[in-house]
């Protein structure tokens, strides 16, 4: 206990030293924080980006990984209404589920009667209120980009689909300019642009051709999609491959409550498939979407590059402040090894003061994250992050990330007692007649 | 032999060679004395006679380069470093020129600390820096930091740390060095009578004559033998 009363007083000693190396120790414990915890935000967000796009996992027909990208109407599921149920009632599986949805891929052409202009369309059939429901899936309460103002005009049309809308589709806004369509103004009686769909069913023959109504014109992220994507309902979609049939799908969408059971719904679909009752292949959302697997490394790599350089900065921070408080009481640690104090307790004196240093910096610079990162997401920082069209606003997870702030916290005691030590290492190999001398 | 006391310190043959670049410098020649137990001891001699060269070495917080050093019978040249600052914290106390109190500390925490040292109880530790702060004549003033005290009460301060641990040996390298006359003979004085009260052995380095007067042993140094006892 006497150490811990004399280092504090040591630290005191020196008030305005002991300040700014506080100050330093609290600036980037701080800034550790608040970086960890755009981190954390970015890899939520990644998560549910992710999921919004295409659920927690994807089922498809054997073999459409390696040939089914060229044609993907050869390897539509067949009993997709059969599948979802016996998904649904499984034991395992169904509990976890938050949403199965289907959705089919279709190629084709399409073209503009009115305006005698045609091109290529890589077309998406979904359920439309399940894809409304899939765009809004926010498990973890995050700022909701719908309600930006600066993302107004990207929602100010409606939904891309709507269940009682079922001839109506949406379009990239490049594929809009190259058919030379244009949207009547909103609230005008005008109709909307009529487009037609060509595609070639699976099964041979002639092509299908079926009319469609242009609904809403969106911007997508990638300039191929935007002159090429095609939202339109899971029937419209259907009838154009399969008319007259059941309607099938290019994949089966699962949205899992929690994306952690993610595991737990592999292994069961693998035992399904070992038991023969599931003759489907599947993908998760990060093999899916390999960008935000790719954006959120990249951000750990920042993370991880960031915390090396203020890790060393701290260490000769505190190194430099502890071996000037040693150099300056050369005699006073010849006095007190004469009167009885070893060589450890010296390491340990001096350390204790670095700690003290440590636990005050860290103290304040959590306080210092926890009211910044507050002013932060208050604030409306907006920016538009990598693959997406719309703006993201600036968030930092610091109060809801305690494993961050405690990770923080104690990298920098850490580092604290490692700068300590050094110069208390130093200061209990001296030699003490010629520390009484200096 | 029963009835004839062993001594307190015993020096044998002791010799220190410091290396000064190329130099080597013979601080103590070969000096073998014996101080007893209870006595008070100077030792003088000019600037550079070794003085406290064997103060260090009899105080254990240096090595002779040959010979031998024996504390209450017990050789402790060839002590671990560990052991030999367990040796000073129960054993020995030191009052050095400087005084060397810690700055952070009251004058009473100052006394306090070498019991907190050897872990004594808080309590106790309190009520016997109080008393030795009254038998020191620092009644009232145990609150005030080292650097609110003359250099008389901060001495007064290294003698009742340096005793409050009940030490065989207090060693003091010119203690009165940084006073005045009358404090530096108020200081000796004080020594005397923490001696007769404790029957700690004070071994005290000086160069003032009239210091050396008042000593039982007088050991004068030159050039790093002993040339009177």
């Amino acid at each position: 206990m006497i150490f811990w009363e004399l280092a504090l007083r040591n630290v005191l000693r020196n008030k305005r030293r002991s300040l700014s190396t506080v100050l330093a120790i609290g600036l980037s414990c701080a800034g550790l924080v608040l970086f960890g915890g755009y981190v954390a935000w970015a890899h939520l967000a990644s998560e549910t980006h992710a999921a919004t796009i295409s659920g927690h996992l994807q089922l498809f027909k054997q073999g459409y990984r390696t040939k089914g990208a060229g044609n993907p109407a050869a390897f539509a599921v067949e009993n997709y209404e059969g599948i979802k149920r016996q998904l649904r009632e499984d034991k395992v599986i169904g509990p976890l589920l938050e949403m199965v949805t289907g959705q089919l891929l279709v190629q084709g052409m399409i073209s503009s009667a009115d305006r005698q202009t045609s091109t290529v369309f890589l077309g998406v059939g979904a359920a439309p209120d399940d894809l409304e429901r899939l765009a809004r899936w926010n498990p973890h309460g995050l700022f909701d980009v719908r309600d930006l103002a600066a993302n107004a005009a990207l929602f100010a049309a409606g939904p891309e689909l709507a269940q009682d809308d079922p001839d109506g589709i949406s379009l990239g806004v490049g594929l809009a300019r190259l058919l030379d369509l244009r949207m009547p103004s909103h609230g005008s009686a005008e109709a909307r642009p009529t487009v037609e769909l060509i595609s070639q069913p699976p099964s041979g023959g002639m092509a299908n051709m079926i009319s469609a109504t242009v609904r809403k014109l969106s911007t997508r992220a990638l300039e191929e999609l935007d002159n090429r994507l095609v939202f339109m309902p899971l029937p419209l979609a259907s009838s154009l491959l399969f008319p007259g049939e059941e309607p099938r799908v290019t994949s089966i969408i699962l949205l899992l409550k929690d994306a952690r059971d993610l595991p737990r719904v592999e292994a069961r679909l693998a035992e399904l498939a070992r038991q023969g009752k599931l003759a489907l292949e599947w993908r998760d959302c990060w093999d899916l979407n390999p960008n935000n697997v790719r954006s959120v490394r990249m951000m750990d790599m920042f993370f991880l590059f960031a915390f090396c350089i203020i890790a060393v900065v701290l260490v000769f921070t505190i190194y430099n402040t502890m071996m000037m408080s040693v150099m300056e009481r050369v005699r006073e640690i010849g006095t007190v090894r004469a009167m009885g104090l070893t060589r450890t307790d010296i390491i340990r004196l001096f350390t204790i003061e670095g700690l003290l240093l440590g636990l005050a910096g860290s103290v304040l610079g959590l306080l210092l994250a926890t009211g910044i990162s507050a002013i932060i997401n208050r604030a409306e920082i907006l920016y538009i992050p990598p693959m997406v069209t719309m703006y993201a606003k600036l968030q930092v997870l610091v109060t809801s990330s305690p494993g961050i702030m405690a990770a923080s916290f104690a990298s920098c005691l850490l580092v604290a007692l490692l700068g300590a030590f050094l110069p208390a290492r130093r200061a209990s190999r001296m030699v003490v007649v010629e520390a009484l001398r200096s | 032999m029963p009835g004839i006391p062993k001594p307190l310190v015993q020096v044998i043959d002791a010799r220190k060679t410091y290396v000064l670049g190329n130099r080597r410098v013979e601080a103590l020649r070969g000096v073998t004395l014996e101080m007893p137990g209870g006595g008070f001891v100077v030792l003088q001699g000019p600037s550079g006679s070794g003085k406290t060269t064997l103060l260090n070495l009899v105080g254990g917080i240096d090595h002779p380069t040959s010979g031998k050093i024996l504390v209450e019978g017990r050789d402790i040249t060839a002590w671990s470093d560990d052991d030999l600052t367990r040796f000073r914290a129960k054993k020995l106390g030191f009052i050095f020129q400087n005084f060397n109190l810690i700055p952070v500390l009251s004058a009473l925490e100052n006394i306090e600390y070498p019991l907190l040292l050897q872990h004594f109880p808080r309590a106790e530790a309190k009520a016997r820096a109080l008393d030795m702060a009254d038998a020191v004549g620092l009644a009232g003033m145990g609150d005030q930091r080292p650097g609110e005290l003359s250099g008389g009460q901060c001495q007064r301060v290294a003698i009742g740390r340096a005793l409050v641990t009940g030490p065989a040996l207090v060693i003091a390298d010119e203690p009165t060095a940084n006073l005045d006359a009358a404090t530096g003979r108020a200081i000796i004085d004080l020594m005397h009578q923490m001696r007769d009260r404790t029957g700690t052995t004070f071994v005290i380095s000086t160069h003032d004559p009239a210091i050396a007067a008042m000593a039982e042993m007088r050991l004068t140094l030159r050039d790093g033998t002993l040339v009177n006892s």
